[in-house]
């Protein structure tokens, strides 16, 4: 059929039409799953970070599907994982922030200009007092709700240790763990894994070393402005020694999360440096693992000490929310201390309410010896308090080219001065 | 024979230019309604290109930290660092390797593979098909297929080295080893392209030129080396450039499989801008180093395509 030049025009006209209005579509500001991002329907939109096959997933997921029953409210859980982070930012940057969203540690630091204060809450007095450095600006506010306590250490495989004759018990100084580092890489066994693809999880062995080796002023100098090197040194030294010793895993490069947690679950290592939440990770692999935790030894003649704060399972308010009070009663129902306790235990975590009682199953002799007994020091995450906010990617990346012998422990330390003069300057 | 009486004749008077003045108008509204249809493109092209690029740079001059609603202006402050950034200079180092590295073997790898594979046949068919399955895949997929291919435990190869009785290898511990995997993926997935330019180069060529070269006692490498490579230097030039190009903005297979370690070792500056910009929240930074790959890839473009005229002109 022969198209007249008027109808032909009009035809090329609508087909152009069409095809930007198709392209211009992509540009909505709609949530990837449906609805709108910012909560303007009926539907809270809820950004989480953790992985739709943990076992924190499944806890949290029946939890939301009683809140949606009792109230009628609905909520929209977007679960991510590896890129919750990088998503987070490219939300906020596009002021497309949603009604609740999982602030991993970051509530004070990083996201509390865009979170609502949430000191009126009525759960807000039960917050864990160790959790108040982490989460809890001068004035007292705060701005995220803790789902979990979370408590990192020295994560061992009992059967392991059993083999080569060591009680974890005894693991009090860096001599008696380097001693039985030997006998289990003797074995032919790695004494330490560490996930090098991750890049996140050897950032651990730094902040945990780091945190005992710089002393109250040179923390005070690093919070001020001046970058302490000396001690920086003094902890890529330690992980120097290590990885002349054979300490780490051979595949260290192409090792993920996940390996570290099938390690710990089939005893094909004796230790790693995580949070406490690797372990539940484990006894999902295996139930019957012989896993625990304990605390660090200290360098500098100090206290043996844990490391912990604000987990991964802390959520806040979006200032910008449609649906500021629906999401406030949410946060008030997962603090109601059968929520609490459930999402603790799903994370393997200590609560991050007082007065919820928590079964540890078999992590319970860890938990009541060095954690809900009191006894145990918890440091702070070194990176989150004493470096400047970004400087973690760089903590990482200095201690993996250590383990990877791609840097000397000079140009690896003088990377870290130069990277954190950078980011100070940002702040 | 006249009879002394003038006869005019009248002659048909005609106008020396043709152009109905109907015809122009009409010509003239079809073409200002054919320069409409470029609206949507032009739009797109604005919108997705150089309102981006446009803000990148604006972005340069910041430190912003990618999220927060401020942006402190900085001046070339990130642009002079990028000159002492050991890190940026390996991962700059990195990029022409990548970036020349595989274009040079997709070069030699494509050309050997069109000369064996032109002409017809089921089996070159095939094979031709084959060749170029891989362009289609997505780098993502292909990156974690050889991570699957490559990890240390529970990959194939070493599960496979150890059914032969031999130790493990940690192929992606080192920096050397992991860069030589990637430059072999990469080569490997888009070898197909420089194949079908080379083919389709080929192609053009007269079967006469060769017979005429026969007659003159050539044969085999000989008329390869003087006949077939000159003939087809338009098809390298434009092989050149689409693989050097590709290669220079590596970052899907070098994120999948080793996230740019061990260390820093393995980052193009694709990744690098990635890691920056995310992971040490220096967005303004991460925006300086893109305006440098894009310089960088402009430079050889230009390069490349000027080479090309050139080649189009003496050919």
């Amino acid at each position: 059929m022969k198209l007249t030049p008027v109808a032909r025009r009009a035809t090329m006209i609508t087909i152009g039409a069409l095809t930007l209005s198709l392209a211009v579509t992509g540009c909505s500001r709609g949530d990837a799953t449906g609805g709108d991002a910012t909560g303007g329907d009926d539907t809270m939109q809820f950004f989480l970070n953790m992985g739709s096959d943990t076992p924190d997933y499944v806890a949290f997921s029946e939890i939301v599907d009683e809140f949606e029953a009792e109230t009628g409210y609905k909520i929209q859980v977007t679960a991510e994982a590896s890129t919750f982070e990088n998503n987070m930012k490219v939300r906020l940057a596009a002021d497309n922030v949603p009604d609740l969203f999982s602030t991993h540690g970051w509530s004070l630091l990083r996201y509390s200009e865009f979170l609502e204060p949430l000191d009126d809450q009525a759960w807000s007095e039960d917050v864990n007092p160790a959790l108040d450095s982490a989460m809890r600006d001068d004035e007292g506010e705060i701005y995220a709700f803790p789902g979990e306590t979370n408590v990192a250490g020295i994560l061992y495989n009992g059967d392991v240790l059993e083999s080569i004759g060591v009680d974890p018990a005894s693991l009090t100084t860096w001599d008696a763990f380097n001693s039985a580092a030997e006998k289990v890489v003797a074995t032919g066994t790695p004494a330490i894994f560490a996930a090098g693809k991750d890049q996140g999880p050897i950032g651990h062995v730094a902040d945990h070393l780091a945190v005992d080796l710089y002393d109250d002023d040179q923390k005070q100098e690093t919070i001020d402005g001046t970058f302490v090197a000396e001690p920086m040194s003094e902890m890529l030294t330690v992980v120097q020694e290590w990885t002349d010793k054979g300490y780490f895993n051979k595949d260290y490069s192409s090792a993920s999360q996940d390996d570290m947690a099938r390690a710990l679950a089939d005893g094909t290592t004796a230790f790693e440096f995580q949070g406490t939440a690797l372990l539940t990770q484990a006894l999902a692999y295996n139930p019957d693992a012989n896993v625990g935790f304990l605390p660090l030894p200290s360098a500098t003649g100090g206290e043996n000490y844990l490391v912990g704060g604000e987990g991964n399972n802390s959520f806040g308010v979006s200032k910008t929310s449609a649906h500021k009070e629906e999401a406030k009663e949410f946060l008030a129902f997962l603090a109601e201390p059968d929520n609490a306790a459930k999402l603790a235990e799903a994370a393997g975590s200590a609560p991050g309410l007082i007065g919820v009682d928590v079964d540890f199953g078999v992590l319970a002799p860890s938990y009541e010896k060095y954690v809900t007994s009191g006894t145990t020091p918890i440091a702070p995450y070194f990176d989150r308090v004493y470096l400047p906010n970004g400087a973690w990617d760089t903590l990482v990346a200095v201690t993996d080219s250590i383990v990877t012998s791609q840097s000397s422990v000079e140009a690896a330390t003088a990377q870290m001065a130069r990277q954190y003069d950078t980011l100070y300057g940002q702040q | 024979m006249s009879n002394g009486t003038l006869t005019r004749t009248a002659t048909p008077v005609t106008r020396s230019t043709g152009a109905d003045p109907r015809r122009k108008r009409r010509s003239g509204r079809r073409g200002a309604s054919m320069n409409l249809m470029y609206l949507p493109a032009v739009a797109l092209l604005g919108l997705f290109v150089f309102v981006p690029l446009v803000q990148g740079v604006e972005l340069a001059f910041s430190n912003w930290n990618g999220y927060s609603p401020d942006k402190t202006f900085v001046g070339f402050a990130n642009f002079a660092q990028l000159f002492t950034d050991t890190t940026f200079h390996t991962a700059l180092l990195n990029t022409l390797l990548f970036g020349f590295g595989c274009t040079a073997l997709q070069q030699i790898l494509g050309f050997g593979l069109a000369l064996v594979l032109d002409g017809t046949g089921k089996a070159r068919s095939v094979a031709r098909s084959a060749i170029y399955l891989p362009v289609l895949v997505s780098p993502v997929v292909m990156g974690m297929m050889y991570y699957l291919l490559f990890q240390y435990d529970r990959g194939a190869l070493n599960d496979i080295m150890i059914g032969l009785g031999l130790d493990r290898v940690a192929w992606l511990s080192s920096g050397t080893s992991a860069l030589a995997i990637i430059i072999i993926i990469n080569t490997l997935q888009f070898v197909g392209i420089s194949m079908i330019i080379y083919l389709a180069g080929l192609q053009g060529i007269s079967p006469e030129i060769y017979e005429a070269a026969a007659l003159d006692g050539a044969s085999g490498w000989r008329m390869v080396r003087s006949i077939t490579m000159p003939l087809l230097k338009p098809a390298f030039v434009s092989s050149l450039i689409i693989n050097l190009i590709g290669g220079l903005k590596l970052y899907d297979v070098i994120q999948v499989l080793t996230g740019g370690g061990p260390g820093y070792s393995t980052n193009s500056v694709s990744t690098l801008i990635g890691r920056t910009y995310f992971g040490q929240q220096a967005a303004g930074y991460a925006s300086a180093m893109g305006i440098a790959l894009l310089i960088l890839i402009a430079i050889f473009s230009i390069f490349l395509v000027r080479r090309m005229d050139r080649s189009g002109k003496d050919a």
